[in-house]
């Protein structure tokens, strides 16, 4: 259940009586702008380590330890055009935690941490600030030790045509440098100004309960916003190449493919089947024809981004394959383009899918995410339904998909110590 | 089937051994959807070396073989047991350890047909020899993966500090030219050795009725024979000749950002893996790291302050058959200070007490995480301690950290700390390609 507590303030309580602990997120929206997403992960990591209460992450980790192995986390984020900073915070729930009102001791940890951060007159703590920034700047370098990442970023930039989709959606050094503590706490402070707000918390409980408890934050009310979610942008005719040069033994190759095809919309359904048979199972046609049949790769998948309407697929080779993988993957696509879908790999596919649906019911994060999705999108399935749904996909609705898909950039990471 | 129940969590758990040896352990989890299953076999890494039925006919076999056994085990004669498992629209994987091999799966459908084909492909040995080239390519693909990732690299570079001689030194994998010599009579060899349902243990957690579990497992083991299990004589690698000396200080180049530095204390006092005086002795010393060098205590607050480490630090103990370690691990920027630094901290553990308060509150922290952990299948199973540490389960572990106190933890760390030796590995970023 959701329901508006203030304007701009959104609770959601999801009763689930399966788990041990009690999990609370405190998201805050934003519409995705260039050079901001730096700060915003500025922002997640700086509060994560003190506030005004807890002034050391010392002091942070031994509440959240007095408190029976809480967990508590701050995060940002990319969801299409949406910027998330998120809090979360878990415990145990009551009934095995010597320490009762376990909800309300984690809306007071988290109250203190949100409203109450650490400050020296106008600006964040400058001791902090500093060693906080230093870290993230240490952290945005230790990327291009991944080189699958690094491979992955630059196809980012090379496919997107929007600036604040072809940055890192963890920031970039540049921008990184510019922040000082005065400017960071001005942004936070527009942000607990004017940022929407998703509270979600599942566990045992009802939302009379929560209601209550998250009467403790301190929030200001909001004017109402009109969010976007969904990004959108045209094709280019041209394919888009970009390279990388890196002194490690395995060459990566990344293709990026436009899919215009988006979260809970009519199509939905048959782009997760279609991206599941041609990569993003592990029985899928990218494992199979590449890495299995042609022992080209040691991993070959797909991933599709649907609030991006971006397919993506990534592979690890050696570098003198690269020609014969990019024509084994386009084959496959072009398979599929055609329906050649065998009944029995369609139906593994629904099988996997519903499984996987099933399974995100065990898990807490997975349902503070769905409840998050249905929140921002106003799309949101039963079980049943979604059943419903998937088993009556056919492969001409999958071939469907796959001839929307457009081939758009292709990165590779060229491993000079290849032989 | 022995029932063991946990009214102060709600749960329940079971287990049995059944007449050809296969312990089966069974945590029903009310609620969940999910169901996971994982098969462990005694076999890791570091049995390379050892003799079947006589001690004299002990033989090395290629480095990597473990690690090869559980790739291949999933061909079988007329179809790929991944495949089947994804016909059932099971999550299938598997993961080979210094000590053991893992098959898993966790599924919400064809919870029997998956577990019958998890107990039919493991217990089904098929070696082509042309299929065996094939995987060459594939693993030696894997090999390159981990010798590209620093962060692997640092691990494996401080354990081959701690033990030069030992298999540990060794990639689980193996090396590009150690998988080459392996061979179908390899694999076989070192299947009819291990793969006996006697070292073994089925895991089974989630949406189950145990008695239906333990039915359907019975039934499928019931179809099969098993010769008589002979006794494994493996290379004694507690010997310090086999260990080799520490290997106090090593720097390696390689293209990284930032300096990575690892710190390894190796344990050489005697811990028995056999009962659960083992685990006991493992989780005094987690509680004991966590109250020096964990989040929690003034050392990683000092040592956080000045910059010496960052989030990326980390710390990790291990105590299994044979050997026991903790290993310190970040990124710094003045990896001097940060050796000298974690040293002297170190040595003042062996004077400082700790306090009442700061133990109960590191308690606390493990406690209530371990707690957690029942939410996870895949935690409540790959916590589990197999046939080792008197079989333990994760509700074993609760159950010890609930009683371990300050003295018992004080005691395992002096007693750790005082025969142990120490090592420094370091992963410099200055190489000609900088």
């Amino acid at each position: 259940m959701r329901k508006q507590i203030k304007p701009g303030i959104f609770l959601t309580v999801i009763p689930m009586k399966q788990f041990k602990t009690v999990r609370i997120a405190v998201d805050f929206l934003t519409e995705l702008k260039p050079q901001r997403q730096t700060s915003r992960l500025l922002l997640a990591n700086f509060l994560e380590t003190c506030s005004n209460k807890y002034p050391t992450q010392q002091a942070i980790a031994r509440q959240l330890a007095a408190l029976y192995g809480a967990e508590f986390s701050v995060s940002s984020g990319r969801k299409g055009q949406l910027q998330i900073l998120s809090f979360m915070f878990e415990s145990l729930a009551d009934q095995y935690n010597p320490q009762k009102n376990s909800l309300q001791a984690g809306i007071n940890f988290l109250n203190q941490i949100i409203f109450h951060p650490l400050l020296t007159a106008n600006e964040f703590e400058t001791k902090n600030f500093a060693r906080e920034k230093l870290n993230l700047q240490k952290m945005l370098l230790s990327v291009n030790d991944n080189k699958q990442l690094l491979t992955y970023l630059k196809l980012q930039q090379t496919f997107f045509s929007s600036a604040a989709q072809q940055e890192p959606s963890f920031g970039t050094l540049a921008e990184l440098g510019k922040i000082t503590a005065q400017s960071l706490w001005q942004v936070y402070q527009q942000m607990l100004k004017e940022d929407q707000i998703e509270i979600i918390i599942l566990g045992d409980l009802t939302f009379a309960k929560a209601q209550a408890a998250v009467q403790t934050f301190e929030f200001v009310t909001k004017k109402p916003q009109n969010l976007p979610v969904f990004y959108q942008q045209e094709l280019v005719k041209k394919i888009k190449h970009s390279q990388l040069h890196q002194p490690v033994s395995q060459s990566k190759l990344d293709l990026g493919f436009a899919l215009p095809i988006y979260y809970g919309s009519r199509q939905f359904s048959a782009a997760l089947l279609f991206n599941a048979i041609f990569g993003g199972l592990p029985m899928s046609r990218l494992f199979l024809k590449v890495r299995e049949a042609a022992g080209l790769a040691y991993y070959a998948s797909s991933s599709y981004d649907s609030f991006r309407g971006w397919l993506l697929v990534q592979t690890g080779i050696d570098a003198k394959n690269r020609a014969q993988v990019i024509e084994i993957i386009l084959e496959q696509l072009a398979h599929l383009q055609a329906g050649q879908i065998a009944d029995s790999e369609l139906a593994d596919a629904k099988q996997t899918l519903l499984n996987n649906y099933y399974s995100h019911l065990d898990s807490q994060s997975s349902g503070l995410n769905r409840a998050l999705f249905s929140s921002l999108t106003n799309r949101s399935w039963t079980a049943a339904e979604w059943t419903k749904q998937l088993l009556a996909i056919d492969s001409a609705q999958i071939a469907q998909v796959a001839q929307a898909v457009r081939l758009q950039a292709i990165t590779f990471l060229e491993g000079e110590k290849s032989k | 089937m022995k029932i063991i129940d946990h009214p102060e969590f709600q749960e329940h758990e079971c287990s049995t051994q059944l007449a050809n040896g296969l312990t089966v352990k069974i945590f029903p989890r009310k609620g969940f959807h999910k169901t996971a299953a994982m098969l462990r076999v005694e076999f890791g890494s570091i049995d390379e070396t050892f003799a079947v039925g006589q001690k004299e006919t002990q033989r090395t076999f290629p480095a990597g073989v473990a690690h090869f056994l559980e790739h291949k085990m999933f061909e079988q004669p007329d179809h790929d047991a991944f495949e089947t498992f994804s016909h059932l629209g099971a999550d299938a994987n598997a993961f080979t350890t210094y000590t053991n091999t893992n098959y898993l799966f966790t599924t919400v459908f064809n919870v029997r047909e998956n577990l019958e084909t998890l107990l039919d492909f493991v217990q089904q040995p098929y070696f082509q020899p042309t299929a065996i080239e094939r995987e060459k390519k594939i693993i030696s693909q894997e090999i390159k993966m981990y010798a590209d990732d620093p962060s692997w690299q640092l691990y494996a570079g401080i354990l081959a500090n701690l033990y030069p001689k030992h298999p540990l030194a060794k990639d689980i994998a193996g090396t590009l030219a150690s998988i080459q010599q392996i061979t179908a009579t390899d694999l076989l060899e070192c299947y009819q050795a291990f793969y006996h349902p006697s070292r073994m243990t089925l895991m089974v957690a989630g949406a189950v009725n145990p008695n239906e579990v333990l039915d359907w497992v019975v039934a499928n083991q019931a179809r099969k024979t098993f010769p008589r299990a002979e006794k494994i004589f493996r290379a004694n690698l507690t010997a310090q000749r086999i260990q080799g000396p520490t290997i106090e200080n090593r720097v390696i180049v390689l293209p990284t950002q930032r300096v990575k530095a690892a710190f390894g204390i190796k344990g050489t006092d005697k811990v028995d893996t056999i009962s659960q005086t083992g685990l006991k002795y493992s989780l005094a010393l987690e509680l004991a790291s966590s109250i020096y060098f964990g989040e929690l205590s003034d050392n990683y607050q000092w040592l956080y302050q000045r910059g010496l480490i960052d989030d990326s630090f980390s710390f990790e103990i291990q105590v299994d058959r044979g050997f026991h370690y903790l290993i310190m691990t970040g990124e710094t920027e003045s990896v001097a200070e940060y050796f000298a630094n974690l040293e002297q901290m170190l040595s003042q553990t062996t004077s400082s007490l700790i306090s009442a308060n700061q133990f109960e509150m590191a308690k606390r922290g493990l406690l209530g995480g371990e707690i957690a952990a029942l939410d996870s299948l895949s935690s409540i199973l790959n916590q589990d301690q197999g046939l080792l540490f008197g079989q333990a389960t994760i509700f074993d572990q609760i159950k010890i950290i609930k009683e371990l106190d300050l003295i018992t933890v004080t005691h395992v760390w002096q007693r750790f700390l005082q025969t142990a030796s120490f090592s420094k590995f370091e992963i410099d970023p200055r190489g000609e390609n900088q």
